[in-house]
């Protein structure tokens, strides 16, 4: 019977032995959108690039994790979009203007370029990737959503009557002449114009392709 | 400026192992044997490496991109010597097989299985599920089940990643029909008209086609009443579960009524109304008049009006109703002389008419009309553009004759000069495999420049490429200019991923069929190139076996970025068993055995036909199948049982083929019989039009003696039955277009039969059978046709059967060839001047045939139509008889008649002829036909007015007869 019992108990031993045990997620992925992932390093660092962009110092906390993976999901959605218009993507030549002028820049506490990336932890790859996503996806919003755009100039009169207006008052500025601000009125109009459709365009891309938030944390939940 | 995003900021604790030395990585659950290998080198991060957060990244992104997993973590521990990395990972799910269950027709099990849009081998989820669920549930409540629910059962197969998925249905009742409700500008009809009009009765079941077909009926009711842009829409409105209703709306809009009125021609109001009823269907506008006025001159034009003009004008009255008047200005009518060609210097005459309908054989030739002479144009163009003539023009006039004496069509070509390849050059290959014959290109340097010949290379390109395993290939070509004046420097560009194998083949869906069957019908070899004809070769082996209903052949994760792929097939089987029952009936001069002497020409008959046919498929899981077939009538009643195995040496060029008959016979009048055979046949498809078969057959034929109408002296010897073995090859080279109502090509077959002590034969002939037809289209649907059919049967040794061997004036069949053995003819699929098996010889005492030992029979028919697409005509001249003997067989075409001593003796060896014409009526399982014709020199024999007693006891009377010189004979199918 002893024996018996001990092999029963060896057997266990080396069954528990052979699982591997649970460690701490360092990585994951956190959601899917379409045929591709996103990782958990994808927000990190896309909350790395912000951070050094808009110099600021790094949380030490989730928070605001699933509104990055949620920009990123929507990023992606974009991207399967410019499939279409392989045209508007940015190339190198403009992504290597944009860092040009980033490496001019002075940064938080005084850094240089190589510095401020040291800082954030930041490899200058992953920055390259961002500026080329961001400048896609203005050209993005410009093609699709703005060429054609027209305000007319009921909705600018409407705009200065009702928004710019009583915001001046609430500031307690004085409101300029609306042919002055006209332009200013009409390029608001249009950028908000076209954030509509985008939101609109989001919708669709979103049933039609396959999106999954799997998480950001351990077994599944955010 | 808008953004994606704004900033938060998660570092995490797992940053502390970042910069450490990995000690291990592992994978829960570790890797199955198929992807170790290759999921492993996916994986950026080794033992020994430090831990960087960019390799881990992307070893999860190439991880996920081969599709085979659903979600993965990556989870770290501290050990002494480092870091212990384990990749967890959840293996995703793709779609096995799909069923829906529990649903009566319609709608149909296809189109269930369709709404599901759950494809083979597409990732699962359960959001696709949902979504599957949901059209099922859409497409039911379209046929009426309203209250359906549905059950999904998942059934996991974990070795091949799949889920078959079944979804079974409570339907509920369908629901009927109920309140309708008729909306519209100007109703016209009521409810009360509506419903008989559209077949919307209420309480009738409420189903989709049901819906549609009504609308369609309507649409058709209106237009007859002249309201031809009337638009009606109708759908279920509302379902009332307590009275199980739908509730009808529909909702018309007749509009204006059109009254088209012609001035100038006539016209019957059914063609007018064919005509213009589709173009001015929803609306009346400026172009739609313009198209109407198109399509009246086509019709004039295509009547000899060449020179027709028409004009219209419309008038609209108070009430909205819109006359449109065509005036037609017919001219005279002309017919179409001639087609004249020119200036054609590259392409003979006959290659530009081919491409032509002008012209060309058949009334459509003699139809001109502006529109087929455009297309004729454009026909011609693109034959000359095809082969290099890129500045070709192609211009066409009408030439009047003078005194109206018809009309010419005058076709000239300017061909300009040729340009030509210079040079041809590819790119993207070098990494393919080839050896280079198999790219013999269809342009080349010196070659016409064609855009043809480009299009017959893409396509070869391609086809190698893809039968390679390259998925994603694309080819491209340039021309560019030589630096020689017509000659262009022409470039194939082919660009492709890399080559795709096969990985593992995953079968599921066979429970009854042998794993070995379904293995050697499987050309997919696991390491081999993942090739797309290997794959539609699988999918056709396994359809050809004949045991499955379904075969679908696809891609496992199709999307996945893995080099091999998974192959699924899944088949569903067949049903077993397969019950068959026909009925049928022969009619006319049939011949049948009677216990009367007195006409042994055959007469007028009517027997009816019964078939039963029963069949076991998939016998032992083998593929192959077992019949048994009955057919019961006055003629005939047999019963055959068939054991066929397709790909018989795994092969589809051989079949293999076993049978066992047991026949009584009567369907000819000199005797009854009783035959039981044993048979095992071979076939060998050599090509796809040719055929070899190797039989051997072993039967033994009794003749009923009381059913003998032969000289009483010849009963006891020849109702002896008789063993014949014999083996036998036939071939067949069948090229017609269509083997039921063929038009063009030729049928030939030869077989050589021998029958032998050797093989287990009492008898000891050999018999050969040559037929050769040709079939030719003299214009469309008018048909030329002729067939010639020679048999021979020569005997050697002493076995007799019976009959006599005078040496005599009117021969005999050879007594060494048994009566059932020999050549009978006659009737409607033999030489039509016959009654049913009346030709050749005949019993000198009874003057019933005797069958011969050679048969001639030459046919040659022109088939025409006679008005409508399904009716049509023949004439024809059949000659032939069948002969006592091989060296009997004659051209003359009297028969002799010679008194003797004893009577008068007949010779039947001569040749019969027979015209005359008949009418098939085509239907969906072949022409049904009626021949009549006529014998002008039908045989005389001497014949017996009593019974078989009574020439028994020598009573009753001799009397000459002659067959019958006219026939009539009703059949399926066309002779020959």
């Amino acid at each position: 019977m002893l024996p018996a019992v001990m092999g029963a108990a060896l057997l266990a031993l080396g069954t528990w032995s052979s699982v591997p045990v649970r460690g701490e997620i360092i990585d994951r992925i956190a959601a899917i959108v379409g045929s591709e992932a996103i990782t958990l390093s994808d927000v990190r660092d896309e909350q790395r690039v912000q951070a050094f962009l808009n110099g600021a110092e790094l949380a030490a906390t989730a928070d605001g994790g699933m509104d990055v993976l949620r920009m990123l999901v929507n990023r992606r959605l974009v991207h399967l979009d410019l499939a279409m218009t392989p045209f508007l993507v940015a190339e190198d030549s403009d992504v290597s203007e944009l860092m040009r002028e980033l490496r001019e820049h002075a940064f938080i506490g005084g850094k240089d370029f190589a510095g401020a990336l040291a800082h954030y932890g930041l490899a200058e790859e992953v920055l390259l990737q961002h500026l080329r996503d961001q400048i896609s996806f203005e050209r993005y919003v410009a093609f699709r959503f703005k060429t054609g755009q027209q305000v007319g100039r009921a909705e600018i009169e409407e705009h200065y009557r009702d928004v710019y207006g009583p915001r001046q008052a609430t500031l307690g500025l004085p409101a300029e002449r609306i042919d002055a601000v006209a332009a200013d009125i009409e390029e608001d109009l249009l950028e908000a114009k076209a954030t509509e459709l985008l939101e609109l365009r989001l919708k669709e891309l979103r049933l039609l392709h396959r999106i999954e938030i799997l998480g950001l944390g351990i077994g599944g939940g955010p | 400026m808008l953004a994606l995003g704004g900033l938060a900021a998660v570092p995490c604790a797992a940053a502390t192992y970042f910069g450490t030395l990995v000690s291990e990585v592992l994978f829960e659950p570790p890797l199955s044997a198929q992807w170790r290998q290759g999921h492993r080198a996916l994986v950026d991060v080794s033992a020994g490496d430090s831990l960087d957060a960019s390799s881990l990244g992307r070893s999860i992104q190439a991880l996920f991109r081969t599709g085979r997993y659903s979600d993965i973590q990556v989870d770290a521990t501290s050990t002494g010597e480092g870091v212990r990395l384990v990749f967890r990972t959840t293996p995703a799910w793709f779609v096995g097989n799909v069923r829906v269950e529990g649903v009566g027709r319609p709608p149909s099990a296809g189109q269930l299985v369709n709404a599901t849009k759950l494809r083979l081998g597409e990732p699962f989820s359960e959001q696709a599920l949902g979504e599957a669920e949901n059209s099922v549930l859409s497409l039911l409540s379209e046929y009426g089940f309203r209250e359906a629910g549905i059950m999904p059962i998942l059934e996991h197969d974990v070795p091949n990643q799949q889920v078959h998925v079944t979804l079974a249905v409570r339907t509920g009742p369908r629901a009927r029909i109920g309140a309708l409700f008729v909306s519209g500008n100007r109703p016209i009809l009521g409810e009360a008209e509506i419903r008989p009009i559209a077949g919307w009765k209420r309480g009738a079941p409420f189903r989709r086609d049901r819906l549609q077909r009504g609308i369609t009926r309507l649409r058709q009711h209106f237009e007859a009443m002249g309201h031809w842009a009337a638009t009606i829409r109708a759908q279920a409105a509302e379902y009332r579960p307590a009275a199980n209703e739908v509730t009808l709306v529909a909702r018309i809009e007749p509009g204006p009524r059109t009254f088209v009125r012609l001035e100038g021609a006539r016209i019957s109001q059914r063609r007018l109304h064919n005509r213009l009823s589709a173009i001015f269907r929803g609306s009346i506008d400026a172009d739609l008049l313009e198209a109407g006025k198109a399509s009246l001159l086509e019709h004039f034009q295509s009547r000899g009006y060449v020179e027709a003009g028409v004009s219209y004008e419309v008038a609209t009255a108070a009430s909205g109703d819109v006359t449109v008047l065509y005036r037609v200005d017919r001219g005279a009518s002309r017919k179409l002389r001639e087609v004249r060609v020119q200036g054609n210097r590259s392409f003979d005459l006959g290659t530009i008419r081919e491409r032509m309908r002008l012209g060309a054989g058949g009334g459509g030739g003699r139809r001109f009309t502006s529109s087929t002479l455009e297309a004729d144009l454009a026909a011609i163009r693109s034959l000359y553009r095809s082969n290099g003539f890129r500045d070709a023009r192609v211009s066409g006039s009408v030439v009047l004759r003078p005194g109206g004496g018809g009309f010419d069509v005058g076709i000239d070509i300017d061909e300009g000069s040729p340009t030509l390849v210079a040079s041809l050059e590819t790119s993207g290959m070098a990494e393919f495999p080839a050896d280079e014959r198999r790219f013999q290109f269809a342009a080349a340097a010196g070659q016409p420049f064609s855009e043809a010949s480009i299009a017959t290379d893409r396509q070869r390109i391609l086809w190698e490429f893809f039968d390679a395993g390259y998925q994603d290939v694309r080819f491209g070509w340039r021309a560019e200019p030589s630096g020689s004046p017509r000659r262009v420097a022409l470039l194939y560009d082919v660009s492709h991923g890399r080559p795709l194998r096969t990985g593992r083949v995953a079968l599921s869906g066979a429970s009854r069929t042998r794993p070995d069957v379904l293995a050697r019908n499987i050309e997919l070899r696991e390491g081999e190139p993942l090739s797309q004809a290997a794959m539609f070769a699988t999918q056709r082996n396994l359809y050809d076996l004949g045991s499955f209903s379904k075969v679908d052949v696809a891609l496992q994760n199709p999307d996945g970025a893995e080099t091999d792929r998974t192959v699924l097939i899944q088949v569903e089987e067949a049903r077993r068993w397969a019950f068959g029952f026909g009925g049928g009936a022969e009619i006319g001069q049939i011949g049948r055995n009677t216990a009367e002497l007195t006409n042994p020409a055959g007469e007028a008959g009517f027997s009816p036909r019964m078939t039963v046919e029963v069949t076991r498929l998939n016998m032992l899981g083998k593929a192959h199948t077992l019949s048994f077939n009955t057919r019961l009538s006055l003629l005939q009643q047999r019963g055959l049982f068939t054991y066929q195995a397709p790909r018989w040496f795994d092969s589809d060029r051989w079949q293999l083929a076993i049978t066992g008959l047991y026949d009584t016979f009567r369907n000819v009048n000199t005797f009854a019989g009783r035959r039981v055979e044993g048979a095992l046949q071979l076939s060998q498809n050599l090509s796809r039009t040719t055929t070899v078969l190797y039989r051997y057959a072993y039967r033994r034929t009794s003749v009923d003696e009381q059913t003998l109408h032969i000289e009483p002296l010849l009963v006891p010897l020849v109702s002896q039955p008789v063993r014949v073995g014999s083996l036998s090859s036939t071939y067949i080279s069948d090229r017609r277009d269509n083997p039921t109502d063929t038009a063009a090509g030729m049928y030939s077959t030869l077989n050589i039969a021998l029958a032998s002590k050797l093989v287990g034969s009492q008898p000891s002939f050999a018999r050969v059978i040559a037929q050769n037809s040709t079939y030719h289209q003299l214009r469309p649907r008018l048909v030329f046709a002729r067939s010639l059919q020679l048999g021979v049967a020569v005997p050697w040794g002493r076995y007799v059967t019976g009959g006599d061997q005078s040496p005599g004036f009117a021969r005999r069949p050879d007594p060494r060839v048994p009566l059932a053995e020999r050549y009978f003819g006659g009737g409607a699929n033999s030489h039509r001047g016959f009654a049913y098996n009346q030709a050749g010889p005949r019993d000198a005492a009874t003057g019933f045939p005797l069958g011969g030992g050679a048969q001639l029979l030459n046919s040659v028919e022109l088939r025409f139509p006679l008005g409508g697409v399904d009716l049509s005509g023949v004439v024809f001249h059949d000659a032939g008889n069948v002969f006592s003997r091989p060296s009997r067989i004659s051209l003359r075409s009297a028969q002799f008649v010679r008194p003797t001593a004893t009577g008068t003796e007949y010779d039947f060896d001569y040749l019969v002829h027979a015209m005359g014409f008949g009418v098939r009526y085509r239907t969906p399982i072949g022409p049904v036909r009626l021949d009549l014709a006529y014998t002008p020199n039908p045989p005389r024999f001497l014949g017996f007015d009593g019974t078989r007693q009574q020439l028994l006891v020598g009573a009753g009377t001799f009397r000459e007869q002659r067959s019958s010189s006219f026939q009539f004979h009703f059949s399926l199918g066309q002779t020959f």
